[in-house]
């Protein structure tokens, strides 16, 4: 830090546009952005970055900077300094910011309206401390924050009353204070009206990541936003849910509100980041046909949901849900329907290859193959457009930019139209009629939306062995890529086709009907963008919906389990994955799950009659 | 002897938190470290409430937030969560403070219900059978262990409820012209159907039924405004009561009716039992656990009018002699609701018995 004393190294003036631009001096060329603190009356208003190119007329070596004057500083006239924090001087220029006539009036604009302007658009980065978002939106950050971004992104989706949300996120745990203006229509606030506002937490961070936040209620006193009161005190959790917040209006307040100057805070503690949703009323909590607690229907829906995945049966006596009528599967003149078989591919020729060959050669029912290479090297590259060319069943989707696992296979999963899909790892090889077996499992569950076949190293799908002894995973060593005809027809003669229902399936082979998109959206790209838990949460969402999820426990698929990633950040990214898929579903308990696969009869018998199966290969 | 720690960061008052009072007593009584922790800001109206325990004294712990939570409970064997915030603030306390007791959760109701399920409070809700590691799980009703086995996959012990017997008792009955039906009325728990409960008190006490008279409690006129409801005049509002004040309705009235769109346990109902008053409560719940419709008390689904309707002229239409069997059987069926068995199954429940 230079030593106080020396010459103030920097100047500033009010610029264009209500800015303030200016210069300063580096020190020695040790530092090429330097930190400033913009600060109006006693107030730090933000922290910016000197690290633009300076003017001409400044001493070289220096940087400049520019800021856009928000607009409730504009408002009113104000002393002002400039300070470098590495010298903790203040820069020469103008002692006082004067008022600016431009601010514009608040909105007329009612509850939940998108704002009519945003100051930096709708995406991009923030400074640390104060920040003017857009009209009549302001976001505060931690002074110690970095990589502060912001973009305004899609509101929950059940929810109508707005069409925006406000997401905040920073590269480590901040805390956010988050001011929006609260529309004229406040003024006209009844007694104990309810509101609801929707918050989400950007990042999972433990099993159930979940932040204290206080929701205030504040004003904008010309200096800085002053708290009237607390509202209330709330929890952010990682899914969106809405608080509700119970106002009365004092006089004051009403009349603060109908000047436009009545703002609702919501403040953090530290978080990577949040979503802010507009306050809107919430409706009156009615009677209902059933319950004279309205709420009721749907916290029961809620409940029933959670069981369809845990325990449909003992969910529905519990509450008293009729039993659901079984469908008959048509099995007269059933023909396989044509399927689209998305396989995704990044490098690893050979045992790509050895994937696609085995799709050509063992398939029996109507297919096309679409390869979504994910920025193959040029070996990879050259064999899969060898593939491509001599079979037009098999269609490339290449991707100049590798955007993450999740989002190629949505992508990919777009692009197809065959009422089923089947998403198959790279490194597996199907056996001669897997598909058709898949599909017949399809035909004799009446709602299956997921099927999913066995494999030597597919966790609770594998076979003969699940688990080691040492309780890991098994792979079943013993079965080779060469054996698996040997392993099919064994397993055909074994299996009593009993198609046992699973809470969640291994994602290496899924074959996936189109409703399950259609019903439950596509893989999230938001909480699993390299992968790591997409499938287990399709899983999921599509049992919590009412779809079957199957295993067609007559049909194998080799599975190479090759390793994508180096261990380390395997497991941070398994990790990630597991705290996000607990956090979209909190209520679903993975342990219980994992029994319920463990102890599934159809699987206990199947193993059981398949152990011997290593010495009856005849290799 | 086993050092247990009870969550319960309520005012004090209602069925469950006198549960628990009653049934760490008896846990007490039987030589039990069994103490109750309290929030700093209830400490004072639980203490209040609870001051014909003098126990309360050394054995109820005022804890301000997570980190004391932990430090206070430190030396328990096991800790149990009452509430889903409960079990929030006993994982905060694991977090915070690295505590190595064991977990409980004494799942009292299916919290999630009590919210809107688009809400904050109704995912934290559903959160709290996420957020406790290596839990025992138990419930006062099969319905209760039912639902969270169904929803989260837990096994839930079953343990005994609990009824205060010394206070809620029978009585000798004289004949009379009228029967005398009392209803409880909670005009800010929508759950608990209040303006179902007005609504059908109104058309009893206008005598659809037969002869009868008709009284109200748990509420006050003043609430009642509060809230857009208005009681009409043929029905006695007898105000809000004291457990006391309660038992001693129960036992002089012939009918208790709870029309609650669903009733975890059904307390008020069990207990008037205990007070020898015939009882009609829903249906949806665990109420079937003591309750045999037409035999021990009636059953409705209290959500199909017909269905309440139904019993309500079964009730009226009861000679003396049917009613008298009924009475009994009621009284049979809650009489091993002591708090002594409860704390026993909850001892047996923790591995303690």
């Amino acid at each position: 830090m230079r030593p106080f004393g020396a010459m103030a190294r920097g100047q500033y003036q009010l610029g264009p546009e209500g800015s303030i631009v200016g210069w300063v001096a580096l020190n020695d060329g040790t530092s090429e952005h330097v930190p400033l603190a913009i600060v109006c009356g006693d107030t730090v208003v933000s922290l910016i970055e000197a690290n633009q190119p300076a003017p001409s007329r400044a001493p070289r070596p220096s940087q400049g900077f520019r800021w856009d004057i928000p607009e409730l500083v504009r408002a009113k006239a104000a002393p002002l300094k400039v300070v470098d924090l590495l010298s903790g001087e203040a820069l020469e220029g103008p002692a006082v910011l004067p008022a600016y006539n431009d601010v514009p009036l608040p909105s007329t604009a009612g509850w939940g309206a998108e704002p009519a302007y945003w100051v930096r658009g709708i995406a991009g980065h923030l400074n640390r401390w104060f920040n003017h978002v857009a009209d009549g939106l302001w976001a505060t950050v931690d002074a110690q924050a970095t990589g502060v971004r912001f973009a305004r992104v899609d509101p929950p989706s059940s929810e109508k009353a707005f069409s925006w949300a406000l997401r905040l996120t920073a590269e480590s745990e901040v805390n956010w204070t988050v001011h929006q203006r609260l529309p004229l229509a406040a003024a006209d606030i009844e007694e104990n009206q309810h509101f609801k506002l929707w918050l989400r937490l950007s990042q999972a961070t433990a099993n159930v990541t979940q932040c204290h936040c206080e929701i205030l209620l504040s004003r904008w006193n010309g200096e800085r936003f002053e708290t009237l009161r607390r509202l209330r005190r709330s929890r952010v959790m990682r899914a969106f849910t809405n608080t509700n917040v119970q106002i009365t209006l004092e006089p004051e307040e009403r009349a603060l509100a109908a000047a436009g100057e009545l703002v609702l805070t919501v403040s953090t503690q530290p978080c990577f980041g949040i979503f802010v949703c507009p306050i809107v009323p919430a409706p009156l909590v009615e009677m209902g046909e059933r319950f004279e607690d309205g709420r009721l229907v749907g916290a029961f829906d809620a409940c029933e949901q959670l069981s369809r995945v845990m325990d449909e049966e003992l969910g529905r006596e519990i509450l008293m849900v009729p039993k659901a009528e079984p469908r008959l599967a048509p099995n007269a003149g059933w023909d396989v329907p044509m399927t689209e078989i998305i396989v995704p591919v990044y490098n690893g020729a050979d045992v790509v290859v050895r994937c696609l060959r085995s799709i050509q050669s063992a398939t029996d029912t109507p297919f096309r193959v679409l390869i979504v290479d994910d920025g193959s090297r040029d070996y990879t590259t050259l064999m899969l457009d060898q593939i491509v060319a001599e079979d037009d069943r098999f269609t490339m989707h290449r991707r100049a930019v590798n955007r993450g696992y999740t989002k190629s296979i949505n992508e990919a999963v777009k692009l197809t139209t065959s009422d089923w899909v089947v998403i198959l790892n790279s490194d597996t090889v199907v056996s001669r009629g897997w598909l058709r077996r898949l599909h017949e499992a399809a035909e004799r569950v009446p709602g299956a939306g997921l099927i999913g076949p066995l494999s030597n190293a597919a966790t609770w799908q594998s076979v003969p062995q699940a688990k080691n002894a040492d309780g890991s995973w098994s792979q079943n060593d013993f079965i080779e890529p060469e054996l698996i005809e040997q392993v099919q027809e064994r397993l055909a003669a074994t299996s009593e086709c009993r198609y046992p229902e699973f809470p969640v399936l291994n994602g290496f082979c899924t074959l996936i009907s189109r409703s399950v998109f259609d019903v439950c959206g596509y893989f999230d790209e938001e909480a699993f963008p390299l992968g790591y838990g997409e499938e287990t949460d399709l899983c999921l969402r599509a049992g919590l919906a009412g779809f079957k999820l199957v295993v067609a426990d007559n049909c194998f698929v080799y599975h190479e389990k090759s390793v994508s990633f180096g261990s380390a950040k395997r497991s941070k990214l398994t990790r990630a994955g597991g705290f996000e898929l607990r956090n979209k579903h909190p209520g679903i308990n993975i342990g219980a799950l994992e029994r319920l696969m463990q102890t599934s009869p159809a699987m206990v018998q199947l193993r059981s009659k398949l152990n011997k199966l290593e010495s009856e290969l005849q290799v | 002897m086993p050092k247990i720690a009870f969550v319960l960061p309520v005012r004090g008052g209602s069925g469950g938190a006198h549960s628990v009072m009653q049934e760490v007593t008896a846990l007490r009584d039987l030589g039990v470290d069994a103490t109750v922790l309290v929030n700093q800001q209830n400490i004072d109206s639980f203490m209040d409430t609870y001051d014909r325990y003098a126990w309360t004294q050394t054995g109820v712990v005022a804890f301000n937030g997570p980190r004391e939570l932990g430090r206070i409970a430190a030396n328990a064997d096991v800790v149990v969560a009452t509430t889903n915030t409960s079990a929030h603030s006993i994982a905060e306390a694991i977090s915070e403070t690295r505590a190595a007791f064991r977990t409980a959760y004494y799942v009292q109701d299916y919290e999630p219900l009590f919210y809107d399920a688009s809400t904050i409070d109704h995912g934290i809700a559903v959160a709290s059978f996420a957020v406790l590691p290596n839990c025992t799980y138990f419930a006062k009703t099969n319905w209760l262990c039912g639902i969270v086995k169904a929803a989260h996959g837990h096994k839930v012990e079953k343990v005994v409820p609990s009824i205060d017997h010394t206070i809620y008792k029978p009585a000798r009955r004289e004949p009379r012209e009228k029967r005398i039906l009392c209803a409880m009325v909670r005009p800010d728990t929508p759950r608990r159907a209040p303006r179902k409960t007005i609504a059908l008190m109104e058309r009893v006490a206008s005598g659809e039924y037969g002869p009868a008279e008709v009284k109200a409690f748990g509420v006050d006129h003043e609430e009642l405004l509060k809230a857009g409801m208005q009681m009409p005049e043929n029905i006695e509002l007898v105000g809000k009561l004291k457990q006391t004040e309660v038992a001693t309705l129960l036992r002089d009235a012939d009918f208790f009716v709870d029309l609650s769109d669903y009733q975890a346990f059904g307390r008020t109902a069990a207990e008037a039992m205990a007070c020898g008053c015939i009882a009609l409560a829903p249906k949806l719940g665990g109420t079937a656990d003591f309750i045999e419709d037409g035999v021990s008390a009636f059953l409705a689904d209290c959500g199909d009018l017909q269905s309440v309707d139904a019993a309500l002229r079964r009730m009226f239409s009861m000679s003396d002699a049917e009613a008298s069997a009924m009475r009994y059987a009621g009284m049979e069926a809650v009489s091993g609701y002591t708090p002594v068995r409860a704390a026993i199954s909850e001892l047996r429940a923790l591995g303690f018995a």
